[in-house]
């Protein structure tokens, strides 16, 4: 009996180490594939050599590996910290219309200062915000449950913030000639150090900080009052924890665009495999969903290569029917 | 009884008319009037514009910008989304579209407003060429000046292919490239127009080469390593006159860094309507884009003749 | 020295009306009973005592400063709070919701002593042997138990209690409440609103009672079930009957059926 817990603690510290091995290994993975022919094992030739595979690694590979990893990571956290704060596991950045929101602040920010790339992720982070604001006003109330309740209002949102994207782009023009479809379907072949850098120092800081949320989102689990008994300082856990989600989402989208679905099954995986204490389905979130995010990527683009596929269109395809399936298995608990 | 007699030559005028023409579709059309004409297509506009009939046209669709005074006409929309109601507010009598133009509603609508809807064969070869300017011609009864354009075309091709036959060796590996998302290189394969212009000028498609199992049939966004595996020696682009164009842009689209043709900023862009519309200046445009690839370096920028930004 | 909890002429108005109105009380450690009927302010006296509401008037004190001024980490040391509906988020088990309870007392990784809390909590409250179970799938008193023991694992000085009999059987309602009963006698405030005015009786050092927010009277049990006070309180009439030198109430039954 006084075992358990300890088992419990031994189970999930394995299921992490297991995903921290788990992701070099698809960063390696990622690395080796492409349309450009190069055997795995020849890579630290070719980069010895400076053929022109060495720049394919290095200046198309290697950042858009790395920032699959970034960008997933940090969506699959975003997901799960969210889940956390709403109390609820039925949502995810893009299913609530949150990407969307970080697409119109980003377009919102091309519009008027297209020569000015830094802002745009906190352009993004800022659209998310208006989303956030939105949406809990919205919700606020009594009625169906608060997921069920947040999911509805996310739905009803995203068409209108297409929407809203599309006149900007039809009023204004998209200098950089962005089109919708990027907005909504999203992907990686933008990838560069540039963007890398421009992404990941925003996306990894937010991830750092909603780490250390695990044991107050913990305590939120049991409700607001319960948490503010437990000595949880909710209004500011909140607020902090919304604006790092929309920091974090807002750096991804702007790198990447939407890519559906990783925020939301990922740490439904994480709980399947180790329970739901949030200290370790946070850590867990970002390691599987920069894993998963690699290896999606790396299928967008082999699978109809030399063409590539829209890697939101690629998760979009995958994790929605996964979704579907958990709602009627799981039930509308939420 | 006079005045009967006086109205003769008038009469026969009327009589000349209505033409009949053969469409692309093949069905025959009748055209009773080519007073007032809508003309959608690019090519099909500077045709008319050759022929001296740009008076006459009275609405265009957004890619005919080509003579300039045409920018002064009705917009009646993109080629392949037209709007009924623009078009007969302009009251045309004759519309004049390439054969991919639409969509079929709004063509229907037109042909029951009681307007002759000629459909232009727009085959994106030398030959589909003269058919386009010989069916024009018989739609606006102007057969001779069609044959006339016809003869100088192939002037032109005559001087192109003296050019492209004394080239020896290997032809140049080139890559179209259509500019949309920054993020994409969204690349055409042969059977796409603009990018036929460049075997025409006597070079490659350099997408040909790089295998998978989604060969490039028409435009894909292609990966930035197969940007890079097709190996092109230059680039080919097209540009919109009424847009900025650097580049610079393209320089920094996936992949096209890496290349022989990004290292060494061999890019030719050429004017959208000159490059990709197959009008009367096939043959030139197909010479000049075989001088810009072949006789000289770095970033080329060629504008149509009769239009410069 | 201040008492340990005081409200100090509380009025607190939500929804159009005077919740409670005028409630002075002063609270040492031992165990207390809140009685009252339903919509008497049972509840929005623990959530004012708490510190999560705030009162309208007057001012609720916790070892003499305003319980306001407590950062809620500090308040959470001080004082543990059952409510009366709970709710669950994400599937967790029993432990798991019992652990927590030791929030308020980690800084980072859990402590030993954390584990052997838990463990004593969850025995004295006989949930043992429901650790390991998810706790949505436990039936509605082995929530209560569980929940319970969450907030002894809080180890605070204060326990308010919102009806924690709740759902639970004869037997394990003299548990819960014996348990509470000891806990005050060892030297903590236990403050419970409860229904079963002879399971007050039978536990309680000290009861309170409440009608329409107003704090009616408050003492020893001897004093306090007195068929006119509770009749004033209640708006039924009761008997007290002394059985074998215990107090028993029951309401006196005029009529059959509702009145």
């Amino acid at each position: 009996m006084r075992q358990k817990p300890f088992d419990t603690e031994r189970r999930r510290q394995g299921v992490l180490l297991a995903l921290a091995l788990l992701l070099p290994l698809c960063l390696l993975l990622g690395a080796s594939g492409g349309a450009y022919p190069i055997a795995p094992l020849e890579i630290p030739r070719v980069l010895k050599e400076g053929l022109e595979g060495a720049a394919v690694l290095l200046n198309i590979r290697f950042p858009r590996v790395l920032l699959a990893a970034v960008v997933g990571g940090t969506l699959a956290l975003t997901g799960a910290a969210l889940q956390g704060l709403l109390r609820t596991p039925l949502v995810e950045p893009g299913l609530l219309g949150l990407g969307l929101g970080a697409a119109a602040g980003a377009v919102l920010w091309l519009a008027w200062f297209p020569l000015v790339p830094w802002g745009l992720p906190l352009a993004a982070a800022l659209g998310v915000l208006g989303v956030l604001g939105l949406l809990l006003r919205l919700a606020a109330g009594e009625g169906a449950p608060a997921g069920v309740r947040l999911l509805l209002l996310g739905l009803l949102l995203s068409p209108i913030l297409s929407a809203l994207i599309g006149l900007v782009q039809f009023r204004v023009g998209d200098p950089q000639g962005r089109s919708l479809s990027f907005w909504t379907l999203g992907g990686l072949s933008g990838a560069s150090w540039e963007l890398l850098a421009l992404t990941a120092p925003l996306a990894l800081l937010s991830a750092l900080a909603l780490l250390g949320l695990g044991r107050a989102l913990n305590a939120l689990t049991l409700g607001e009052e319960e948490a503010y008994h437990l000595g949880v300082a909710v209004g500011a856990l909140k607020r902090w924890g919304l604006f790092l989600i929309a920091l974090g989402v807002g750096a991804a989208v702007a790198a990447a665009g939407n890519i559906a679905f990783v925020g939301l099954l990922v740490p439904w995986l994480l709980r399947a495999l180790g329970g739901a204490d949030h200290r370790f389905v946070l850590a867990g979130a970002w390691l599987l969903g920069a894993s998963l995010t690699v290896l999606a990527d790396l299928l967008a683009r082999t699978l109809f290569a030399p063409a590539e596929l829209p890697l939101g269109l690629l998760t979009t395809l995958l994790g929605g029917p996964l979704f579907l399936f958990l709602l009627v298995r799981e039930g509308w608990r939420g | 009884m006079k005045g009967w007699l006086f109205a003769l030559p008038l009469l026969g005028l009327a009589l000349a008319q209505p033409f009949r023409v053969t469409d692309a579709t093949g069905r025959e059309v009748e055209v009773r009037s080519a007073e007032r004409i809508v003309s959608v297509g690019g090519s099909i506009s500077e045709i008319l514009d050759k022929f001296g009939l740009t008076e006459r046209i009275v609405g265009r669709d957004t890619g005919s910008y080509i003579p300039a005074a045409l920018l002064k006409k009705p917009d009646v929309g993109l080629f392949f989304r037209l709007n009924a109601e623009a078009i007969l507010a302009q009251r045309p009598t004759l519309l004049l579209a390439v054969s991919e133009a639409g969509p079929p509603p709004v063509l229907a609508q037109l042909r029951q407003a009681g307007v002759s809807v000629v459909l232009v064969p727009d085959e994106p070869t030398p030959e589909g060429v003269k058919k386009k300017i010989r069916t024009i011609g018989a739609a606006v009864g102007q057969p001779a000046r069609a044959e006339e354009l016809v003869r100088a075309l192939e002037r032109d091709l005559l001087a192109l292919r003296s050019k492209t036959r004394v080239r020896r060796g290997e032809p140049l590996r080139v890559l179209y490239i259509y500019p949309r998302d920054p993020r994409n290189t969204f690349v055409c394969g042969e059977e796409a127009s603009g990018a036929g212009l460049i075997t025409l000028a006597g070079a490659q498609n350099a997408v040909r080469s790089v295998q998978g199992a989604g060969a490039v049939r028409g435009c894909v966004n292609l990966t930035a390593e197969a940007v890079v595996a097709a190996r092109p020696d230059a680039i080919v682009v097209p540009f919109f006159p009424d847009q900025p164009f650097s580049f610079e842009n393209i320089l920094r689209l996936p992949g096209v860094a890496e290349t022989p043709a990004g290292r060494n900023r061999r890019i030719v862009a050429m004017d959208v309507t000159y490059i990709s519309g197959y009008g009367y200046t096939v043959g030139r445009a197909a010479l000049e884009l075989h001088q810009a690839l072949y006789e000289k370096t770095g970033p080329v920028r060629l504008n149509h003749p009769s239009f410069s930004p | 020295m201040a008492s340990w909890l005081e409200a100090e002429e509380v009025s607190f108005w939500r929804g159009g009306r005077w919740l409670l109105q005028g409630v002075s009380l002063k609270l040492s450690p031992g165990f207390w009973v809140l009685l009252g009927p339903n919509g008497a302010g049972k509840s929005s006296l623990l959530r004012l005592l708490s510190g999560e509401w705030r009162a309208s008037r007057g001012e609720v004190r916790l070892e003499g400063r305003p319980i306001q001024s407590y950062p809620p980490a500090v308040l959470a040391l001080k004082r543990a709070f059952l409510p009366q509906q709970r709710s669950l988020a994400f599937p967790y088990t029993a432990r798991e919701v019992v652990a927590l309870g030791r929030l308020p007392h980690q800084k980072g990784r859990e402590h030993p002593l954390d584990r052997e809390r838990i463990a004593w909590a969850l025995a004295e409250t006989g949930a043992s042997h429901l650790a390991d179970r998810p706790y949505l799938a436990l039936s509605g008193g082995e929530r209560t138990r569980v929940d319970l023991a969450r907030i002894l694992a809080q180890d605070t000085p204060i326990l308010l209690l919102d009806e924690p009999t709740n759902h639970l059987d004869p037997r394990q309602q003299l548990e819960v409440l014996s348990l509470a009963q000891r806990l005050g006698q060892e030297g903590r405030l236990v403050l419970a609103a409860l229904h079963d005015l002879s399971l007050a009786a039978l536990f309680a050092q000290r009861l309170l009672l409440l009608k329409e927010g107003r704090l009616l009277a408050q003492g020893e049990p001897e004093e306090m079930l007195e068929p006119a006070l509770l009749e004033e309180v209640y708006g039924v009439p009761f008997e007290v009957v002394a059985h074998r030198g215990r107090r028993l109430v029951l309401p006196r039954l005029s009529r059959p059926g509702w009145s």
